[in-house]
């Protein structure tokens, strides 16, 4: 039996739903076997706590394909596997981008030949290299999954978002954007096109259009939290008002989330920040001191913080203790709207000249 | 990250649980609740 908690959790990871979603998603299932010819009993309510299914069926489901965008067939087990590594990337968590990057690998292991989870892969292998120290060697083998992506799916907008991702992890350069120009070209439906573009322009210092992608993007995905944090990130570089409408709408769809999943890491390390860049400092200062964890994406959004509070010893003890859990996205960092004070504090260019050793 | 699905669609393999036909399409979330629930077996 799985509980009606978890298939909401698992299935809908990504966007808010109410109960009505879960019972239309079975009814359907119920109408699809009927009109197949298949037992409509199949899968069994349990009153008040969930489903499970009449006959084990697992070898059956196994057995069938999932049909992606552009004629893409992944074995079900490869599809698994990769909404287990978009769950655990969209939730966060300790090592949510090492646990991501396994599970997509394993999508390939079972998928070789699938552009769709070569790209995942490396996304996730260039997440888990810029927020774990995972080897700079690391970011040319996602180079590497997503290049190969794009060979197994040229019309792929993901393989093309994946390339430019890890090609912007690298260096931010202009292949980058060329490549993420490509993904959005190709129909970006997902978003993911938009927001990796939006990061990659954020890096390079071009705010306004970094600022655009990512409100696009907020447009396109159904949880839009984390590209309105990046909009009002950039815009903060050239309308500050502006930008504290943005982080006020992203507060607000933050606290959203929090109804449906209270405890889920990335809404809990975005939402301190999110409040300093909506100027509510007060509630920023409470939510930034609570306790913490010590994942190093977690300290650099308290860092992020705590320099919008203008905290800077608490800001710079977060983030020496993200260096130490690993994390090395310098560009990044850098190109922060709240390290602009700081750039002058020896500290601070002590700690991110170990960053760029 | 988030991927989207166009469809999924029965195959022969599945069809013993799922019935015979070959016309059936089920949604993306349909589908991801069907395979959690087989997952976890009976």
């Amino acid at each position: 039996m799985v509980s009606r908690e978890v298939l909401l959790d698992e299935v809908w990871s990504s966007v808010i739903v109410t109960d009505e979603s879960l019972t239309q998603a079975i009814s359907e299932l119920r109408r699809a076997v009927e009109v197949a010819g298949g037992d409509r009993d199949l899968v069994v309510t349990v009153p008040k706590s969930g489903y499970r299914l009449r006959t084990c069926a697992i070898e059956e489901i196994e057995g069938a394909q999932v049909y992606l965008d552009q004629e893409e067939v992944l074995p079900i087990d490869a599809y698994c596997a990769l909404l287990d590594a978009q769950n655990a990337l969209i939730h966060g968590g300790p090592q949510a981008a090492k646990i991501a990057f396994e599970l997509a690998s394993e999508a390939i292991g079972r998928a070789p030949d699938s552009g769709v989870a070569n790209a995942c892969c490396a996304i996730m292998l260039a997440h888990a290299v810029l927020y774990s120290a995972a080897g700079t060697f690391r970011l040319r083998t996602a180079i590497h999954l997503a290049q190969r992506a794009v060979c197994l799916s040229p019309q792929s907008s993901i393989a093309h978002a994946a390339l430019g991702f890890s090609l912007g992890a690298q260096d931010g350069g202009v292949a980058a954007m060329q490549a993420l120009a490509r993904s959005m070209a190709l129909g970006d439906e997902t978003g993911e096109g938009h927001y990796l573009a939006s990061r990659v322009a954020f890096v390079s210092g071009d705010h306004r259009n970094a600022a655009t992608l990512a409100l696009r993007c907020a447009e396109l995905v159904p949880d839009p939290s984390r590209p309105l944090f990046l909009a009002a990130r950039a815009t903060r570089f050239f309308d500050t008002a502006k930008s504290c409408a943005i982080a006020a709408r992203c507060v607000r769809t933050l606290n959203e989330r929090f109804a449906d999943h209270p405890d889920e890491p990335r809404s809990q390390y975005t939402l301190g920040p999110a409040l300093a860049l909506a100027g509510d400092f007060e509630a920023a200062w409470r939510h930034l001191s609570k306790p913490r964890s010590d994942q190093s994406i977690c300290l650099i959004h308290d860092f992020f913080g705590f320099a919008l509070l203008n905290e800077n010893a608490r800001a710079l003890d977060a983030l020496e203790s993200a260096l130490d859990d690993g994390y090395r996205h310098g560009q990044w960092l850098l190109s922060e709207p709240s390290v602009t004070e700081l750039r002058a504090n020896q500290r601070f260019q002590n700690l991110t000249a170990a960053i760029a050793a | 990250m988030e991927f989207r699905i166009a469809e999924l669609r029965v195959t022969p393999a599945s069809r013993r649980l799922l019935g015979p036909s070959d016309e059936v399409t089920i949604s993306p979330r349909a589908m991801a609740v069907l395979v959690r629930l087989a997952r976890a077996g009976t």
